[in-house]
């Protein structure tokens, strides 16, 4: 770890004699200082890591049969941010010994540092200790050309001094030029992590160039070095965007806008390369909480026992429900939560005479949730909580408490409600609309609520149900949803300064009084899980297409050179395949079954004739029509709790936990155990897996909504 | 409503710095709100080793000046060299991202431990998403000399990745209450004349906005030299919200005309249908004495107006149809039988 040594020696620095030593653990942040390097210390599912150093034994030996190296070129991992994907690569490096060139987009020369090559403009190579007089003459290169020839150089295991200039476009030259010169250390890989600016579209293209270049099996040479390339989700949350890219997917069947904005495994790699032998896709899940709580322990243990500060003690002020908290609210992301660690630290560390009053434990939990609140990130904030359970629980002038309610709580309100001043009646004919006055201040809640309106009503929407009683309760609700969603067109609805009022006003209005309390939960909207679902099942229905058109031109090719005589019938009719006739509309509102019934009759013709299957085979669909043929009919598992939820905990339903989408990880699962499997295996399989990477996540009982 | 417009204060200071910036606060210490937030901020400055830090929230709720606080706080003399800050009229695509960030990562500053240089960026949310990507890189690269903080509205808005390297501070909203200390302060030192209802127009034409509540304190002072009610909406150019109030209980009554005799009024101040539109969401949403449905049906009628307005039929008629509709609303429904 070049960062990481360097980061000790600043340290060291700092704990020269004479120096105050006070700063000597506080100066770096902790998601540097304690990279894990031993693959115990990695929080990721074992599973995880063993397919990736799978893979990177492939790439470097080929597997069993020593063949596998050829398509063990490009792995992906994607997975959402602070996942681990970039440290497992660095601590199987360490594992494995192999090295890491790292390609990073930079202006600048950066001295090599000691165990990843700095690889920018300049090429240094870790085994070379002195810097490469290097000629700046390519500062001219666009720095696209620069990323080219570093590919093509670190691709090929070429001593970087035997070309410096333009082997990028000659390939097989530089390549017969210096296979003799890897001496060194055989074993490396190349991490794309920083890429080039994809988002462009003449960037993207030739990236896509290439890469596809390297992977052109005419110029394939022995001992391609294997390339891992890490891709986070980046999308940007809550965006009502998403919703009206989606809206334009169904016209063209083509997706306009969507690949503009969000850098993800499809905008990196092209479809075809992607699906490819040569790629391999690994896929992340957020950190599972439980792995999550014990690698942030072990952090803790480790920052205490080695920062023995003046105080002597080497106890970590962090308390169990303490670092529970942070595992809650920081949803899977590891990096994120050993920041608000670190930055919670700060303020424990420095109030240590608080810890003194372990007695009074309410006290303290209530601290600690301030602090936890001020700290967290995104919608999964305790603050959201408080806002859904507001506004969910609709409370009134004169409720009842809650059976739960502490005392304190129970004063609060009667002040409250002694404050509220009783609304003038409404008109005899609008008598059914007259409520008492709420305990809810509207513009309160907006000026604190952490989330902006758009996604405040997918949150109403996926857990409204659950706190009505009666259908015209649901129908209050819908109505004012879909007014606040349809009232005046795109460009309206993301500047409507309105809806956060009309959305909670009109929900407060529309339950009923008091809600009845079934111990309700407030769950995620599954809005951005069954837009993955959507995109992917889009995916399906375009392979789909060109399947058709490929099919229907060979077989009509294949009939017309066989006959012909029969040419022209056979251009008329198509021979049953009507190339053109298949939209994208039409295929994913008709063919799914067809598809899915041929598919069955090949597994049944297999299994009693097994020469069939091989006949039958040029006529299989692409498997991803799965994705929209097959999609699973998931039952609400519990009143109210939406169809899969991805919510709970295992004990809730027996259900394992999911995350993301079914059918994003569907696809990737099967990268994972090849194109071709049985198909019948393959949801099983899927499920299991997911359950074993699961990750639980605690949502907040209703309980903590109470205790507000 | 007094009409004491006294005294026209002569201009005797021939340049005055505007009162945002004069009285922006340099210590955190006089940061107003967030007391929480601010509090660890606090630690920080004193203790060093600031993480990566998002601070999101409303307008001109002093996002920027904390940051700019603790910059100055962290890093005292070096604050000029040690910090750089880009803000969204800096250019700030990629190519700076990649060029200007990194070579202000890569300078050498000497600073005592436990201090880093600081990339200031303002306004976070308007990067591009390419931008973006590429600071995220650069953030975990540089991280052992440089700590990044950024400003923005909507933490949303920025990407996960970077979401995922910082510790995210959220700004809620300013109370009435630590508005009206500050501008009294304000008042106090600046001699400015006001009274109470000028005060409360200033904290209702603000919503919560320092900057604006200081501006147009500012604005009204050098303007008529006393704080009333009706000097303050003078200056804002808005509406008078107790007009709008008048207006509105008339509709509540169901009197049309009495309602468009307000309009009316409005409307000859030369006030465009937006202004008229936005200042009755504001009174409505703020009105105690009325029902709940009422309000809900009026803020849908006045969110409904609000879009054809700006869609750009912003003419009478079209007021004169909001106000009709929210007549009807409490009328009985008989009335309008054919």
């Amino acid at each position: 770890m070049g960062r990481k040594s360097q980061m000790l020696q600043v340290i060291d620095d700092h704990t020269l004699p004479g120096m105050s030593t006070e700063y000597s653990t506080s100066d770096g942040l902790w998601i540097d200082l304690y990279e894990p390097e031993t693959e115990a210390e990695l929080a990721v599912h074992v599973r995880k890591v063993s397919d990736v150093r799978q893979w990177l034994q492939e790439a470097f030996s080929g597997g069993p049969s020593g063949k596998l190296r050829r398509y063990r070129r490009i792995l992906v991992l994607t997975g959402p941010a602070g996942t681990a994907k970039t440290t497992t690569i660095r601590v199987l490096s360490r594992e494995m010994n192999f090295e890491i060139m790292e390609w990073r987009n930079a202006s600048d020369d950066v001295p090599a540092r000691s165990h990843v090559s700095r690889l920018n403009d300049s090429y240094a190579i870790s085994s070379s200790s002195d810097p490469w007089p290097y000629d700046r003459d390519e500062d001219s290169e666009s720095s696209f050309m620069k990323f080219q020839a570093f590919l093509a150089r670190a691709t090929r295991c070429n001593n970087i001094f035997s070309s410096v200039l333009d082997d990028s476009n000659d390939r097989r030259t530089s390549s017969s030029s210096t296979s003799s010169l890897n001496s060194t250390n055989p074993k490396r890989i190349i991490l794309l992590e920083d890429l080039p600016n994809i988002l462009h579209l003449q960037t993207r293209t030739s990236f896509h160039g290439a890469i596809e270049a390297l992977l052109d099996s005419s110029t394939y040479v022995p001992d391609p070095v294997p390339i891992v390339m890490v891709i986070s989700d980046s999308g940007t949350r809550g965006e009502a965007e998403d919703e009206r890219i989606m809206n334009g997917g169904w016209s063209g069947g083509r997706f306009g806008k969507d690949r503009d904005g969000v850098m993800d495994v499809r905008t990196v790699l092209r479809k075809e390369i992607l699906n490819g032998p040569f790629v391999t896709q690994i896929r992340f899940n957020p950190i599972a909480p439980t792995l999550l709580k014990k690698a942030l322990s072990a952090l803790l243990t480790r920052h205490f026992s080695t920062s023995t500060s003046g105080s002597g003690s080497t106890r970590s002020p962090v308390s169990s429900t303490y670092l529970d908290l942070i595992v809650d609210s920081a949803n899977g992301d590891i990096r994120s939560a050993i920041m608000s660690l670190q930055f919670a630290c700060t303020r424990l560390g420095v109030n240590s005479k608080k810890k003194g009053r372990k007695g009074n434990n309410d006290s303290k939990t209530d601290e600690q949730q301030v602090l936890v609140e001020s700290i967290t990130r995104r919608e999964q904030s305790l603050v959201l909580f408080h806002l859904m359970g507001k506004v969910l629980y609709n409370k009134r002038k004169g409720d009842p408490p809650a059976s739960s309610a502490l005392a304190r709580d129970i004063k609060r309100e009667q002040e409250l409600d002694k404050r509220l001043k009783d609304p003038p009646k409404l008109p005899e004919h609008l008598k059914e609309h007259d409520r008492k006055a709420s305990r809810v201040d509207v513009d309160v809640l907006y000026s604190d609520s952490p989330i902006d309106s758009s996604l405040f009503s997918l949150y109403i929407h996926q857990n409204y149900t659950q706190f009505c009683d009666e259908m015209s309760h649901c129908e209050g609700v819908s109505e004012w949803l879909s007014w606040a969603d349809s009232s005046g067109g795109e460009a309206w609805y993301q500047t409507n300064p309105h809806q956060f009022h009309l959305l909670s006003l009109g929900t407060l209005h529309s339950l009923p009084e008091p809600v009845t309390r079934r111990g309700q939960r407030v769950y995620k909207p599954e809005f951005f899980d069954a837009l993955e679902k959507e995109k992917n099942a889009w995916e399906g229905v375009r392979d789909t297409r060109e399947w058709i058109v490929k099919e229907g031109v060979r077989t009509i090719q294949s009939a017309t050179t066989d006959v012909d005589g029969m040419r022209e019938n056979a251009v008329i009719q198509d021979l049953g395949w009507n190339i053109s006739g298949w939209t994208h509309r039409n295929i994913a509102m008709e063919l799914g079954g067809v598809l899915k019934a041929r598919e069955k009759a090949r597994i049944m013709n297999a299994s009693n004739t097994p020469s069939n299957a091989t006949a039958l085979s040029g006529f299989l669909a692409p498997r991803t029509h799965h994705l929209f043929s097959a999609m699973e009919f998931i039952y609400p598992s519990r009143s109210g709790a939406g169809p899969g939820a991805s919510t709970l905990d295992e004990t809730e339903d027996g259900r394992e936990p999911q995350w993301g989408s079914d059918g994003a990880v569907t696809v990737e699962e099967q990268q994972e155990m090849g194109m071709w499997q049985d198909s019948q295996g393959l949801w099983g399989v899927d499920l299991e897996k997911k359950g074993a990477d699961g990750n639980g996540k605690g949502w907040l009982e209703e309980d903590d909504i109470e205790d507000w | 409503m007094s009409s004491s417009k006294a005294k026209t204060k002569p201009t005797d200071v021939p340049y005055e710095l505007p009162w945002v910036e004069k009285y922006r606060p340099v210590v955190l210490d006089d940061v107003v709100g967030n007391t929480d937030t601010i509090e660890r901020l606090k630690v920080i400055a004193r203790d060093g080793n600031c993480p990566h830090i998002i601070i999101s929230g409303m307008p001109g709720i002093g996002k920027t000046t904390s940051i700019h606080c603790l910059a100055h706080q962290l890093l005292g003399d070096a604050y000029k060299e040690g910090v750089l800050e880009l803000n969204a009229s800096d250019e700030r695509g990629i190519d700076v991202v990649r060029n200007k960030i990194k070579t202000f990562a890569q300078k050498k500053v000497t600073l005592p431990p436990g201090r880093h240089k600081i990339v200031i960026l303002d306004e976070a949310d308007s990067m591009t998403a390419g931008a973006q990507q590429a600071l995220r890189r650069t953030m975990e690269i540089f991280s052992n000399t440089t700590r990044f903080c950024l400003a923005c509205n909507m933490s949303n808005k920025i990407i996960e990745p970077i979401q995922s390297r910082c510790a995210i501070l959220r700004y809620a909203k300013l109370t009435d209450a630590e508005l009206l200390k500050r501008l009294l302060e304000i008042c106090e030192l600046e001699k400015v004349q006001y009274n109470d209802d000028g005060l409360t127009a200033l904290l209702f034409t603000s919503e919560g906005d320092m900057r604006q509540a200081i501006n147009n304190l500012q604005s009204t002072h050098s303007g008529f030299g006393f704080v009333s009610a009706d000097n303050v909406f003078k200056v804002c150019d808005q509406p008078h919200p107790v007009i709008v109030e008048s207006l509105l209980s008339r509709c509540m009554k169901g009197d049309i005309d009495g309602a468009m005799e307000k309009l009316n009024e409005l409307w000859e101040q030369g006030y465009s249908a937006v202004d008229i539109v936005v200042t009755i969401f504001r009174v409505v949403k703020t009105h105690n004495s009325m029902p709940e449905y009422t309000k809900l049906e009026y803020i849908k009628e006045v969110g409904f107006t609000h879009m054809r307005v700006l869609e750009g039929v912003g003419t009478l008629l079209q007021l004169a149809g909001l106000i009709a509709r929210l007549c009807k609303l409490n009328m009985k429904p008989e009335l309008f039988r054919v």
